[in-house]
């Protein structure tokens, strides 16, 4: 049973380990100057110097987006199940499904006319 | 592949009914009046949700005396308890859709005001009659999220915007402690049913640690949803910066709904292991008498002083539970449907006195009022009256039963603690009656517009409904008592 | 065996990662502690069979639910920590006592009685054939309410978060996107290059939080 799951181990420790052999080659081949000072302390020393990091504010709609796909992620993984279960069901599945989907829609009709899908 | 037969739920549209009607109008506002004008928006609006209102109560007026059924493979429990909680909540939120009549704020959410008033009211119903803990949490969060978002409707208010975030959070580790409740309930008897968790315990089959510990947190999440202190917090804040209708609406709906689960969780599922809850329900209404009025008597707003008078109600409520006999149940029932009433009208007219000045009500700005609005004076000392518990209003009926009942129940010291309170409460309910009647002090002039007459009317109607209830009380405690022995055979 | 080291494993990680999320100053660490925290629950849920819900956990916390968070933390910006700044010392003392309370309440309820041998599962349970089966039959209107409940939390996000449409439309926005500003950069840079101070620490006047 678990072991059907030892191969999402070995998934995530690869997934793992390649961003953690690219951070620690970063530092063990590097062959810049150990003395860090002015400009030579952000990441890219050479050409026009990154000014741009303010910690500015993100504009609502990234909330609003976010929020917006929680809630239809929520209903994608409930629909997940019932559709392994559609053909032994039949018409009660069915009816089932289409009440949840329908009030999806609603959700979807009134996020979409009040602009909320839109990038502002 | 899985070959197992699914044997699907018998669905009863008939104990769903009035979600069923709720919820459809209120999908219906939020994908068609949306695109109607702004000036037909609030009209179609309150039309509707005032049509759905009265419709979703024919269910529980027609099934009154049925006996009482579960339905939905016993996730649900259709009795004239619930029944009678649903409407009280559908009253609740027809007045609530009157006195948002004509609210200037409004103006351009009326679709979206209305549609999550119809799906607080719809999740409070499924609520009232639920008999599992999925159930109920999934009812909880559903009206719980509509509130908080009707209390912020009017966003570019910050005093609605403090309220909601303070309610959002509050609120929310109330239900997370309900939910961990739950879980902890599930884990000890392997049921989410009222009846058959009540079954497993009578077995023994329970783990008694685990049980204690779930009922506890259980406990604690209601005493949230019930503004009971020491789990008030939110309320003064939510109550005084939420548009008034839907104060008026959360005060009479939630408290009856909270009320209603708490009674029935309780009872139905622990009723035999009263021993473990009976005495941390007792110290919450001590608790809530203490502080809701003690915290009334120093307020000068008038929305706070009615949140903390709220409190102080909760202590009654709770009186009613940790009493659980059948005479605590019809005694809780009268005294919800009154404080309702009287709730709705007070807020009604601090509406309309908000109106009429354009900013928060004082307790100072009601003097004088009786001698340019007589009957609106009138009805506010009625309710005041009937809050503070005096003859021969509803309230003092409803705080005499809960008194009566609480002796016989054995629970005397709640009696002795209530009468207390009531006479503390005095305090600050007769310092209206007293502004009202105020002659000396110069009245501050305020620009004097139209009286809003639907809301004036809505007023008056539940002054004396409250004043008649009040004198004759039979036929409320009639229908309370087939409310209560639906769900207590005792 | 296997079962035993991945357990305390997985609840070892859930605790360090638990008190990452409290202990860590910057509200990104504590995000992404709460990421490692899910993924650690989600293995014990793994371990209990319940395959389904550990997948949805993954997905829908440790997926959309911390984006959002994500982005709310860099909504705030700099000043996400500032309530936690501040906090009277008995705030502090009376929290720890009433955590304590809790922790020894838990501790006195569960070791008062012996647990029994729990209960037996087919090797299908939690699967999400299962699982299915029960929107079918006793969950079904926990199922519909739930996507009700989803509606209205639409519908909510949309009230809470969109500007009303009018009349207040043509307004600016009360935190503006940082647009370019080409002068800037370039007298940025050039200082920059005269200077050899870091620029990113120049001020500016339309970017101070408020």
């Amino acid at each position: 049973m678990l072991g059907d799951w030892a191969a999402v181990l070995v998934f995530a420790v690869i997934a793992m380990a390649i961003p953690l052999s690219l951070l620690f080659a970063t530092f063990a081949l590097d062959t810049r100057s150990k003395r860090r000072a002015g400009d030579k302390r952000i990441p890219f020393e050479s050409g026009v110097s990154a000014n741009e990091f303010h910690a500015h504010r993100f504009t609502i709609s990234y909330y609003l987006t976010a929020m917006l796909f929680i809630v239809f992620d929520i209903e994608i993984v409930f629909l997940y199940p019932l559709a392994l279960r559609m053909h032994a069901l039949g018409m009660f599945g069915f009816a089932e499904m289409a009440v949840f989907i329908v009030l999806l829609a609603v959700a979807y009709v009134y996020v979409w006319r009040k602009g909320a899908l839109e990038w502002r | 592949m899985i070959t197992l037969t699914v044997t699907t739920v018998p669905v009863s549209w008939s104990a769903i009914a009035p979600e069923i009607v709720l919820l459809s109008c209120a999908c219906v506002l939020l994908t068609c009046a949306i695109f109607l004008p702004a000036r037909l928006a609030h009209p179609v609006g309150a039309a509707v949700a005032a049509g759905a209102f009265a419709a979703a109560m024919v269910a529980p007026i027609a099934q009154w005396h049925d006996a009482p059924r579960t339905a939905f493979d016993d996730t649900l429990r259709i009795d004239a308890f619930g029944n009678g909680a649903r409407l009280l909540i559908f009253a609740a939120g027809l007045l609530a859709v009157v006195v948002a009549w004509g609210m200037p704020h409004l103006f351009d959410r009326a679709v979206e005001y209305h549609a999550l008033l119809l799906a607080a009211a719809a999740g409070m119903s499924l609520l009232a009659v639920s008999n599992s803990l999925v159930i109920a949490f999934i009812a909880l969060e559903l009206f719980s999220i509509a509130l908080y978002v009707l209390v912020a409707i009017d966003v570019d208010a910050l005093p609605g915007l403090e309220g909601a975030l303070k309610y959002l959070i509050v609120g929310s580790v109330g239900a997370a402690f309900l939910l961990y409740g739950s879980a902890l309930v599930y884990g000890a008897t392997g049921q989410f049913e009222f009846d058959l968790i009540a079954q497993s315990i009578r077995h023994g089959d329970a783990h008694g640690g685990v049980l204690l510990l779930g009922v506890a947190m259980i406990i604690v999440g209601l005493g949230f949803k019930a503004n009971s202190a020491p789990f008030h917090m939110w309320t003064p804040d939510a109550y005084e910066g939420a548009p008034t209708p839907v104060t008026a609406f959360m005060s009479a709906a939630t408290k009856t709904v909270a009320l209603v689960l708490a009674f029935r969780v309780l009872v139905a599922a622990f009723g035999e292991d009263s021993a473990i809850w009976q005495d941390a329900v007792g110290a919450l209404a001590v608790a809530s008498f203490a502080v809701g009025n003690l915290a009334a008597l120093r307020q000068a707003n008038v929305k706070r002083m009615l949140a903390y008078s709220t409190i102080g109600h909760t202590g009654f409520l709770f009186t009613a539970v940790a009493v659980h006999t059948q005479a605590a149940a019809r005694a809780m029932f009268y005294y919800l449907a009154i404080y309702s009433l009287m709730n709705i009208g007070a807020f009604a007219l601090v509406a309309i006195r908000e109106r009429e000045l354009g900013r928060p009500v004082l307790i100072d700005d009601f003097r004088g009022y009786a001698y340019r609005r007589p009957l609106l004076a009138l009805s506010m000392v009625v309710f005041m009256l009937s809050l503070a518990g005096l003859p021969p209003m509803g309230g003092f009926i409803a705080k005499i039963t809960i008194w009566s009942s609480a002796v016989d129940g054995g629970q005397t010291y709640l009696a002795i603690v209530g009468v207390a309170a009531t006479l503390v409460g005095l305090g600050y309910y007769l310092k209206i009656p007293f502004a009202l009647v105020d002659r000396d002090v110069p009245i501050p002039e305020s620009p004097y517009r139209p009286a809003f007459a639907v809301t004036s009317a809505t007023v008056l109607a539940t002054a004396v409904a409250v004043m008649v209830l009040g004198i004759i009380p039979g036929p409320l405690l009639d229908l309370a008592q087939t409310a209560s022995a639906s769900l207590i055979g005792r | 065996m296997t079962y035993d080291i991945v357990f305390v494993a997985a609840s070892a990680l859930a605790i360090a990662s638990a008190l990452g999320v409290v202990l860590s100053v910057n509200p990104f660490y504590s995000a992404l502690s709460l990421i490692m925290h899910l993924v650690s629950l989600a293995t014990m849920y793994l371990l209990l069979q319940a395959d389904f819900l550990a997948a949805a956990q993954v997905i829908v916390y440790a997926g959309a639910v911390m984006i959002m968070f994500l982005f709310v933390i860099a909504y705030l910006g700099n000043r996400a920590d500032e309530p936690t700044r501040d906090i009277p010392l008995w705030q502090l003392g009376a929290a720890v006592v009433a955590g304590a309370a809790v922790v020894i309440e838990i501790v006195v309820a569960v070791a008062s009685q012996a647990f029994g041998p729990g209960k037996t599962v087919t090797d299908q349970f939690g699967n999400p054939s299962l699982v299915a089966n029960s929107f079918f039959s006793r969950y079904l209107l926990g199922f519909e309410a739930t996507s009700i409940l989803l509606l209205v939390a639409a519908v909510g996000a949309v009230v809470l978060g969109s500007k009303r449409p009018s009349p207040r439309v043509d307004q600016p926005d009360d935190f503006p996107a940082p647009r370019p500003q080409p002068e800037l950069e370039l007298q940025a840079a050039v200082m920059g290059a005269e200077t050899a101070f870091p620029v990113h620490h120049m001020p500016r006047k339309d970017e101070d939080g408020g």
